[in-house]
């Protein structure tokens, strides 16, 4: 069966696991939910299912309470303990605890009811009597042909940041499920701490709980990655039209929308503040076939294309007026249709290219240009000053940290450096930030200031395994992602990956993906890979593959860069590239994490 | 009668025909959100075949609640309780069994018992309340992601004075800064942020050996308080929007003020391109023109050529005041500071800077170019009869 079949199919296993729990009381109920989790759950099952399992209403979570009368109550949210502590008050407002009806209040929690949530519970009298806890985990959902994503919104803060791997079970048993589908492939590689973390979860999972049946396996190898080992990808300002209306307009669940436009003129700051458009439309190339067309371009080509599209509906609809009449009725059964459909998707890129350009326009150039050198390890004190600049004028927290974070992870900062910029961005943006230095720390993006005790020590306080290497050029030069020369890589008809950031650099996991699918031998990809983390192998007399597929599973959110980046390499070596993330980012959101 | 079929064609029709007028979605009437279904059907296929029965089974049987612990009757754990048996009352998690109890303790009427219920508390940490304090606290020191995970439940439940304690009792120093952000996270009134902050300073940072830059941060952070419930400005959230608020303030009413607002500057050390974009944004939403003049631009009464007193690039300079929409007359007075005349000629084409374009042309003596300029310009306009004049004086050499 066809792959991407399988994919889109997926939310049935989903359904059935949420039927199970809504099953639990079998009479009228209500559905409340947190608002973040509408857009998901609409790609996992939608009303009309939902409606079909005795659901009356939908609400949104809010501060009022509406009116439940007799159904049984049904909370969905996200496993955050504000949420869950509004939820309880609101529960608690609706019931006698030393007289509580059975079986009405149930709290579904994604993807886990953590510990905490039951202390809480218990500590108020709650637990067992008067609200069930669930938890649910819908399967990876197909947001666009070979993009998974499970619509997770803290992984990446919760396993880099805060170090808290309660996350990670779910990571793990979500590959274990999706092998029930898909098969369990014979080449398995992970790279990163949390990575071989999911491997070893993974394969326990399978010995306790029971493998698959498949005996193929649609992808040849799946490799499994931590954000952490490559950064880069996901800081550098990308080029492609989907990855800057991620930029721009933040998507989740492969949706673009922007509900309002911003009245106020200028920022608390007294600067102008340039607007983005209205606009509401599906990230998804199998529906919109203008999107489909341009999603992977690098942006300059986009509204070239764009144009020519509207001139050429222009035409069509200049040509209609001057049909006959049975052409004209030919015209209505057949293409009016597509036309209007077609007329709206073009209506709204342009929209939503016009966006693009307001807000990210004037600083395009300038950031890619200092971007490259940092990519060529030149011109420090040049980026140094346009991170100053940028601080300044642009008043934006998440871009200035994340240029920030680009140059103290490729070309080092020395400590006064860090804290002269520190100092500034505090200023800039208040006191209240200053937690988020810990948080940098934290993540491996700088080192830890030593206290001033005067004694010399020089090694960084996180402890690196051995064979590391934190020198991002040398890695960087192993796997070839800095092209010598990024002027001369074609954007128009790229050839080379790195045309994504504009001919700066490539995608480590296109490099990964590359080298399997070019069946380099495990031993040089060991060894070239070896550097930048922990990595683990499993390979069963998978390679070279056989099935002329891969499976890419970033841990802690993946871009649309890197997703264009591996459609090229699909088109340049004739494989297929799935990729599954906890969720699609950017690098705005990874800076708004710190 | 071909033309009765053709109208009985039009007026009849076996489907719904197209609806010229704009079709849009009915959206389902709930309470407040838009819930959509998904939209492609004929990509999905049915669930057996995509997955078999028994895997299916597997994956549904992770379907879990929290599982109820199933426990002994309240009367037999009071009775081990009294005869000084060994018990657990951990397993007692369900509230009305937890009311049974106390009420089983109270008509025992043996104080020591109420004591011990009454005060269960239940810890991620099983340890913590089976260990004394400071066993406890050594055995954590040893692991640190085992004091990572504690310190983050305390985060969580908003537990700062047991962080506090803790991060004292496991000499973690380092994190006494993060403990300064965390207090002052939920406080919104500045004056009860400030007194907060102050006392943790004084509690804390003498026995620290906090370095000099994090003692620097936090005595700004408090000065900067301290300034603002002064002066009763307490809507600002960093140094650098107090200073455009601050500037706005004094603006309105003397416009021509710079001395508190330097004041300000020196006391924050705000270093001068900060200062000098803010104060330019301030003044151009306010539109106070002559002042972003004084400000500046520094006559030269020697060369009678005067130069833009900044630090800033003139080029982020324009393209930070263009923003505003000024008068163009007032952006060409700026334009002319921008070193390189073929970076400034575009920026003033793409800010529609008419007269600073036609001068250009003239300067350059370019006839070919002004003609072509001519065509963008509206017919009557005064760039327009500057145009005129100066392709139709005879006095000018043209290049071309």
């Amino acid at each position: 069966m066809d792959l991407m079949k399988k994919l889109s199919s997926l939310q049935e296993i989903s359904k059935a696991q949420l039927s199970k729990i809504l099953c639990i009381n079998p009479n009228r109920k209500h559905l409340i939910l947190e608002p973040r989790l509408i857009r998901p759950l609409e790609r996992v099952c939608g009303v009309q299912w939902l409606k079909s399992f005795g659901v009356d209403k939908i609400f949104k979570l809010e501060a009022t309470t509406p009116n439940f009368a007799t159904n049984a109550v049904f909370y969905m949210i996200y496993s955050e303990i504000k949420t869950f502590k509004r939820v309880i008050d609101q529960i608690r407002s609706q019931v006698d605890i030393e007289n509580p009806t059975k079986n009405k209040f149930h709290v579904i929690v994604v993807p886990r009811a953590i510990c905490i949530f039951e202390e809480e519970l218990e500590q108020l009298g709650l637990l067992y009597t008067v609200i069930n806890l669930h938890s649910f985990q819908w399967m990876p959902v197909h947001l666009d042909v070979g993009v998974l994503s499970l619509e997770l919104p803290d992984v990446f803060g919760s396993l880099y940041i805060h170090q808290n791997a309660t996350n990670l079970p779910t990571l793990s048993k979500i590959l274990w499920q999706l092998c029930f589908v898909v098969g369990k492939s014979k080449f398995i590689l992970a790279l990163g701490q949390y990575s071989v973390a999911i491997l070893q979860q993974y394969e326990q999972l399978c010995d306790d709980r029971g493998e698959t049946d498949k005996i193929d396996c649609d992808f040849g190898a799946v490799i499994v990655i931590d954000r952490n080992v490559d950064y880069t990808s996901a800081l550098l300002t990308p080029g492609t039209y989907s990855a800057l209306l991620n930029e721009v307009y933040t998507c989740r669940a492969g949706i673009c929308e922007n509900k309002e436009e911003i009245t106020e003129t200028l920022d608390e700051k007294c600067n102008p503040v340039t607007s983005k458009r209205v606009v509401s439309f599906s990230l998804d190339s199998v529906q919109d076939s203008v999107y489909a067309d341009i999603k992977n371009r690098y942006f300059t080509e986009v509204t070239s294309v764009l144009s020519h599209l509207t001139k050429q509906l222009k035409s069509e609809t200049v040509s209609s007026k001057e049909m006959a009449l049975d052409e004209i009725k030919h015209y209505v059964q057949t293409k009016l249709q597509a036309t209007k459909t077609r007329k709206k998707f073009i209506t709204n890129h342009l929209l939503a290219a016009e966006s693009i350009i307001n807000i990210l326009g004037h600083r395009y150039e300038n950031q890619k240009h200092v971007e490259m050198n940092i990519m060529k390890d030149t011109d420090k004190t040049g980026s140094l000053s346009f991170l100053d600049e940028l601080l300044v004028t642009e008043n934006n927290e998440y871009v200035t940290l994340r240029l920030f974070c680009l140059l103290a992870i490729t070309q080092k900062l020395s400590e006064s450096e860090v804290k002269n910029f520190w100092h500034k961005y505090l200023q800039q943006f208040g006191f209240e930030k200053g937690f988020g230095f810990f948080n940098l720390v934290k993540a491996g993006i700088i080192t830890e200031p030593v206290q001033g005790s005067g004694t010399l020590n020089l090694q960084n306080k996180i402890k690196l395994p051995k064979f590391t290497s934190s020198d991002f050029y040398v890695n960087t030069k192993n796997l070839k992602q800095v092209p010598a020369d990024p002027d001369k890589v074609n954007l128009k008809y790229p050839t080379c990956a790195s045309y994504v950031y504009g001919g700066a650099y490539i995608p480590l996991i296109t490099q990964v993906a590359g080298m399997i699918l070019n069946s380099i031998p495990v031993e040089d990809i060991r060894s070239k890979l070896e550097p930048l983390g922990a990595l683990s192998v499993r390979n069963d007399k998978g390679y070279p593959l056989q099935t002329r597929s891969v499976l890419i599973y970033v841990v802690g959110g993946v871009t649309y860069a890197e997703i264009a980046a591996c459609n090229l390499l699909e088109t340049l070596t004739g494989a297929r590239i799935c990729i599954l993330s906890d969720q699609v980012v950017t690098g705005n959101d990874l800076s708004g994490k710190k | 009668m071909a033309g009765k079929s053709e109208d009985d064609f039009w007026n009849t029709s076996s489907s719904s025909g197209f609806n010229f007028d704009d079709d849009e979605e009915m959206t389902e009437a709930f309470t407040e959100s838009v819930f959509n279904s998904p939209a492609e059907e004929s990509n999905v296929v049915p669930i057996f075949s995509i997955i078999s029965k028994n895997c299916l089974d597997l994956v549904l049987d992770d379907i879990k609640s929290v599982n109820e612990y199933v426990s002994p009757p309240v009367e037999e754990v009071i009775k081990k309780m009294f005869n000084g048996q060994k018990y657990s009352l951990e397993v007692y998690k369900r509230f009305d069994e937890k009311l049974l109890l106390l009420d089983s303790a109270l008509d025992a009427m043996d104080g020591n018992i109420i004591l011990k219920v009454s005060n269960n508390e239940f810890v991620i940490l099983f340890l913590k309340s089976t260990l004394k304090y400071n066993i406890f606290i050594h055995q954590l020191s040893k692991r640190k992601l085992a004091a990572k995970y504690y310190s983050n439940y305390l985060i969580v439940t908003n537990k700062l004075q047991e962080l506090t304690d803790f991060y004292m009792a496991t000499g973690n120093i380092g994190n006494m800064k993060q403990l300064f952000y965390l207090i002052g996270r939920d406080i919104t009134c500045k004056e009860t942020r400030r007194s907060r902050l102050e006392q943790f300073i004084k509690e804390h940072l003498p026995a620290n050996k906090l370095d000099h830059d994090d003692k620097k941060e936090l005595f700004e952070n408090v000065h900067l308080l301290h300034w603002q419930t002064i002066r009763k400005q307490t809507e600002a959230n960093s140094v650098i929007e107090q200073l455009a608020v601050w500037c706005k303030r004094e603006w309105e009413t003397k416009p021509n003020s710079v001395a508190p607002l330097m004041d300000f500057k020196e006391r924050f050390k705000i270093d001068d391109f900060t200062f000098e974009w803010t104060a330019m944004n301030v003044m151009a939403s306010m539109q106070l023109w002559p002042q972003l003049y004084a400000m500046f631009i520094k006559p030269n009464w020697l060369t009678k050529k005067d130069s833009l007193k900044t630090v800033m690039n003139p080029e982020v300079f324009v393209y930070g005041l263009s923003r505003h929409k000024p008068p163009k007359d007032v952006l060409e007075v700026y334009l002319h500071y921008i070193t390189d005349s073929d970076r400034s000629l575009n920026l003033a084409l793409k800010l529609n800077c008419h007269k600073f374009v036609i001068q250009y042309y003239i300067n350059q003596r370019d006839r070919l170019a002004l003609i072509s300029y001519k065509e963008k310009l509206s017919a009557q306009t005064e760039e327009y009869f500057l145009v005129e004049h100066a392709l139709q004086s005879p006095d000018k050499k043209w290049k071309n």
